[in-house]
């Protein structure tokens, strides 16, 4: 019994120990943004020389979002001769297939791309259109996304930077009033790129390709094999491919565009657990490479880990709580002193557990809207269901690893219900 | 017992507290609408003109003279007229829309915006708000634009000069010495002085492949006259010594240094400052975190394309420079 207490108090100081040491990360992110050296992302170029681009857009059963996106895509400022548009239908069941034939008979520049096979998911419809692309630069738009008009030349012209392989724009959620998970959801996604992504940028660290309104050198990703069909999270795989290898995924904060957010929180568990199982095979995937790679500073070795277990940290937080409620009941709470244990459960809860709140409130500041700070308390119910279906992924991919699971591409439901206008 | 109740109501309250503005913001939301993107935004260097004429043309349609109310940033009154000739040491209180040409005299302030549908010619210290113009536009010695200016046109600048946020032709933008800027555009955009003959004909210095460039842990040095094949990425500073080609782009962490008649086919993007020797010739784009120094004689770009020089903390741009596209700084761009 005496063993157990005591593997339980050092557990304890271990969860301190990681949520110092995330907080003090979120601090260096918030105070980057607050009081920093900006630095600024190449969309003030005006290059006429433009790459030509393939834009890959992979469909499932996206008949509610193929035509608004296809739309939009159509009257892009990027010169017509240098364009392709790739519409991957992947196994749809509903009227997809149509939709897109449709346009691809009436628009010379969009293809559409039909797969059959069951084996379906984003990386493998990727695979499947980075076949036929022809672009020096592919981007990638999930279906349920709008992007504006001048979105692809932003992306586009960030390449001329030789060092780049990846370049990754800001998502903002388009149906943030729907209800409080929308809410929620578009709060995280301000922290996460106003500050996170954008202090990543400015301190020169590890930004994250994020799958969507983003580009690469299509060359590049094919010479490193294109995209792992068994990983979840093909943009976090790709992100620390990138970076192991040598080249730079760079944020754009300016090159923004809209996206559907789940409006249940039964999809968002979906989603949420999905990413955890993917990052954290990523992470088993990449730790090594990354820490023992020559073409990284320290600097991005450290924040490259640190973002790498962001997935982990809830589990080991979640099982913290556990561990210190049955410290608690043990009677055996008094690790050192109890001042210091009093200090530990401070910043435990205070910093520790919402640390990720300052960040967004400073990113809302950023951004100028002010009164929807004033749910920030409210986040506090969101972070335990966070905590729980990101714990469950991450289990989810230690099983993966143990016994060789490949695991099957679930695909976020989507809402629309409409053309969605300003 | 009436203490302990009043402790714990007392803790319920302290916690719900936070909650009360959340829940007022969730029952009458004020701020839950998506963050604005302006979907149909497209990069134009000569946005401000292009908008500004399109407001005043949709507004005053067939109006040949007279004053009438037009929705700008808010709501200004303009006033038509045929042409313009404004007396010296007066004030132009509204916002002009001028049919053929304008001048103005010296220290003639124009408090609002001016659309030209001729050339216009701004005085000596004239202060300008805004002006485009569907012909030339001239700036004399002194002149200060608060916002933009654009024309179809050329546009000559004086030496001396404020060009305020934005200067941007349709055609060829020239400036004098001693003037401020933050962007300018004109295909080309050149300074002052006239161009110099080479003293070193074209093609006289015996050009080296490159097989061992210097370096060492903070440096790298190409020697004189050595033709570089490959893009190169540098963690250190680079310093390109004289009458080098280089035929792929430059990614450096460091400084960079390119000495005289250099010529670099590919772009330049640096962490560092950026400095262009005399007469070298760049034909992609410039781009440093910091500060650029483009020095006598620099030629960047050419006729048929359009390319970029940015850099954040500053430009310096000496004389007879030509470039080709675009130029802008977030701190203050000067001609020398």
């Amino acid at each position: 019994m005496e063993m157990v207490v005591l593997i339980l108090k050092i557990y304890f100081v271990f969860v301190v120990f990681v949520m110092i040491v995330y907080t003090i990360r979120h601090y260096v992110f918030v105070s980057n943004r607050m009081f920093g050296e900006q630095r600024i992302c190449y969309q003030d170029i005006i290059d006429s020389e433009s790459p030509s681009v393939s834009v890959l857009i992979p469909m499932h059963n996206e008949e509610k979002t193929a035509s608004q996106i296809l739309d939009l895509l159509v009257e892009a400022d990027y010169p017509k001769e240098k364009l392709e548009i790739i519409v991957v239908n992947d196994n749809s069941t509903d009227t997809t297939a149509t939709i897109i034939d449709e346009y691809a008979s009436k628009y010379p520049n969009i293809k559409s791309v039909h797969r059959k096979s069951e084996d379906r998911g984003k990386p493998i419809a990727l695979n499947k259109g980075l076949e036929v692309a022809k672009g020096e630069i592919v981007v990638i738009f999930d279906a349920d996304y709008l992007p504006p008009k001048g979105i692809i030349r932003d992306i586009a012209v960030s390449f001329n930077d030789p060092e780049v392989g990846a370049v990754m724009g800001r998502v903002i959620p388009v149906n943030s009033e729907t209800n409080l998970l929308t809410r929620y959801l578009d709060l995280e996604r301000t922290g996460g790129y106003q500050v996170d992504q954008q202090a990543r940028y400015n301190l020169r660290l590890i930004p994250q390709y994020g799958g969507t309104v983003g580009g690469f050198r299509r060359e590049l990703i094919r010479s490193l094999g294109n995209f792992d069909p068994y990983i979840l999270t093909e943009d976090t795989e790709l992100t620390f491919r990138l970076f192991v290898k040598g080249w730079k995924v760079i944020y754009a904060n300016r090159v923004e565009c809209y996206e559907e957010s789940p409006e249940v929180w039964r999809v968002r568990a979906r989603q949420l657990r999905r990413w955890s199982r993917g990052h954290t095979r990523v992470m088993f995937r990449y730790l090594m490479p990354l820490i023992i790679s020559k073409h990284l500073s320290f600097r991005e070795k450290l924040d490259g880990s640190l973002l790498l277990f962001v997935y982990t940290v809830p589990f080991i937080l979640l099982t913290g709580i556990i561990d210190c409620v049955t410290l608690f009941f043990l009677g055996k709470m008094e690790i050192l002193s109890t001042m210091i244990v009093l200090l530990f459960l401070g910043l435990h809860n205070t910093f520790g557990n919402f640390s990720t709140f300052f960040q967004i409130g400073i990113g809302s500041v950023l951004d100028g809207a002010t009164y929807r700070i004033r749910i920030l308390p409210f986040l506090i119910f969101n972070f335990f269901f966070n905590i729980w279906y990101i714990s469950c992924g991450f289990i989810d991919a230690v099983i993966d690893v143990l016994t060789s699971r490949k695991p099957r591409w679930q695909k976020t439901k989507r809402f629309r219900k409409g053309v969605y206008s300003q | 017992m009436i203490i302990i109740g009043l402790i714990f109501i007392s803790f319920i309250i302290l916690v719900l507290i936070p909650f009360i503005p959340g829940a007022a913001e969730l029952v009458r939301p004020r701020d839950s609408k998506p963050l604005y993107i302006r979907m149909d935004y497209s990069k134009d260097p000569r946005y401000f003109g292009k908008t500004f004429k399109k407001i005043l043309k949709d507004s005053l349609r067939g109006l040949r003279e007279g004053t009438r109310k037009v929705r700008l940033s808010k709501d200004e009154e303009v006033e038509i007229v045929v042409s313009g000739n404004i007396a010296p040491n007066s004030e132009v209180l509204t916002v002009l829309h001028v049919l053929n040409d304008i001048t103005s005299s010296e220290n003639v302030g124009f408090k609002k915006e001016i659309y030209v549908a001729g050339d216009a010619v701004i005085g000596k210290e004239n202060m300008v708000r805004a002006i485009a113009s569907d012909g030339n536009i001239r700036l004399s010695e002194g002149a200060k634009v608060i916002r933009w200016l654009d024309a179809e046109g050329n546009i000559e600048v004086d030496k001396g000069c404020d060009l305020g946020i934005s200067a941007s032709s349709g055609n060829e933008l020239r400036i004098e010495r001693n003037c401020r800027f933050k962007r300018l555009f004109g295909t080309p955009v050149i300074t002052f002085g006239l161009p110099k003959k080479k003293t070193i004909p074209a093609g006289s210095v015996e050009i080296t492949t490159a097989k061992k460039i210097v370096t060492d842990k903070k440096r790298v040095v190409i020697p004189p006259a050595t033709r570089v094949e490959d893009t190169l990425i540098l963690k250190q500073e680079l310093e390109v010594k004289e009458d080098c080609v280089l035929m792929g782009s430059l990614k450096v962490y460091g400084n960079v240094l390119i000495g005289q008649g250099v010529i670099i086919f590919g772009n330049i993007f640096s962490e560092g400052d950026i400095e262009i020797g005399e007469d070298s010739e760049v034909a992609g784009i410039i781009f440093s975190q910091k500060h650029i120094k483009i020095k006598d004689g620099v030629k960047i770009g050419n006729a048929s394309t359009v390319k970029s020089v940015i850099g954040k903390k500053g430009i310096i741009l000496g004389k007879n420079v030509t470039i080709y596209g675009y130029i802008m700084t977030e701190s203050t761009g000067i001609t020398t």
